[in-house]
């Protein structure tokens, strides 16, 4: 465990960020990479360290799969940027990984919780 | 299907390492001047931005450097890249290629026969005094014939089993 200064931030699970990815795209909409990191920041509430370049290689595995898509647009304030959505079967695939996520989280838990009988 | 798929495209970018590579540097680029946007609208000063905008990001190289580990199969392109530093230069020098081929062959081929030989004769002798009496005793279906199955190996007719 890291014992510095912001303790309570923790790093994120090995391969859960592809499932955050998925998840912020399906609820918020075509987004692009910087407007990802600060709705998942938000949402965090700063409970968590992220350094937003790793969510790049989560995106291309996404992509890759094909249960994301990139095309260039412009931003309101007129940047270009590549905003992702999420693709049908990249629904269908979330609702598979959300579904297993919870079976294995709400498993660890019930161990954690439960007391000695 | 989707890990099919993502497996397709990473042997593309082991072939074609630099395909994304422009894309990438658009897309890094647009992030960062994003960062810095919102750092000057928290007011700080174009230098000050441009920096905080990098630190969040977690540096431009290393962000390609993740993206091409993801993008591509990183041994599979190595050993593609090293292949194609390595062929010119074998070619170049034709003398040294064959010998170098012919010694690490000779070895390679001794190291093995010898490695059999030991295998055979020492690992794997069979547990018996005296291994050539040995008989094979097959059982074959009237029906089948030529399917025998390997029943037991024997060494005295005593030990058929009935």
């Amino acid at each position: 465990m890291e014992t510095s200064g912001d303790a309570s931030r923790v790093d994120l699970l090995p391969g859960t960020l592809d499932l955050i990815v998925l998840c912020t795209l399906a609820t918020i909409g075509s987004q692009h990479a910087y407007g990802i990191a600060a709705r998942i920041e938000r949402v965090a509430e700063r409970s968590i360290r992220l350094n937003q370049g790793t969510l790049y290689p989560a995106l291309v595995r996404l992509e890759q799969r094909g249960w994301i898509n990139g095309t260039w647009q412009t931003t309101e304030n007129n940047r270009e940027a590549k905003y992702y959505a999420i693709t049908r079967s990249g629904t269908r695939a979330l609702a598979e990984q959300a579904a297993w996520w919870q079976r294995s989280a709400g498993l660890v838990n019930r161990l954690l919780t439960s007391e000695a009988e | 299907m989707g890990g099919v798929r993502r497996f397709f495209w990473r042997l593309i970018n082991v072939i074609r390492p630099s395909r994304e590579e422009a894309s990438l540097a658009r897309e890094i680029a647009s992030h960062l001047s994003l960062l810095e946007d919102q750092y000057r609208r928290r007011g700080q000063s174009a230098d000050e931005a441009r920096r905080s905008a990098r630190l969040t990001l977690g540096g431009v190289e290393r962000t390609k450097a993740l993206h091409r580990d993801a993008r591509s199969i990183r041994w599979l392109g190595d050993l593609v890249a090293d292949t194609r530093y390595a062929a010119p230069s074998f070619a170049r020098t034709p003398g040294f290629t064959i010998v170098a081929v012919l010694t690490l062959a000779l070895g390679l081929g001794g190291n093995t026969a010898i490695f059999t030989l030991v295998h055979r004769v020492l690992v794997n002798a069979l547990p018996v005094t005296d291994p050539a009496q040995l008989v094979e005793l097959r059982l074959h279906q009237r029906e089948r014939p030529g399917q025998g199955r390997v029943q037991r190996l024997v060494s005295r007719l005593s030990d058929v089993p009935r």
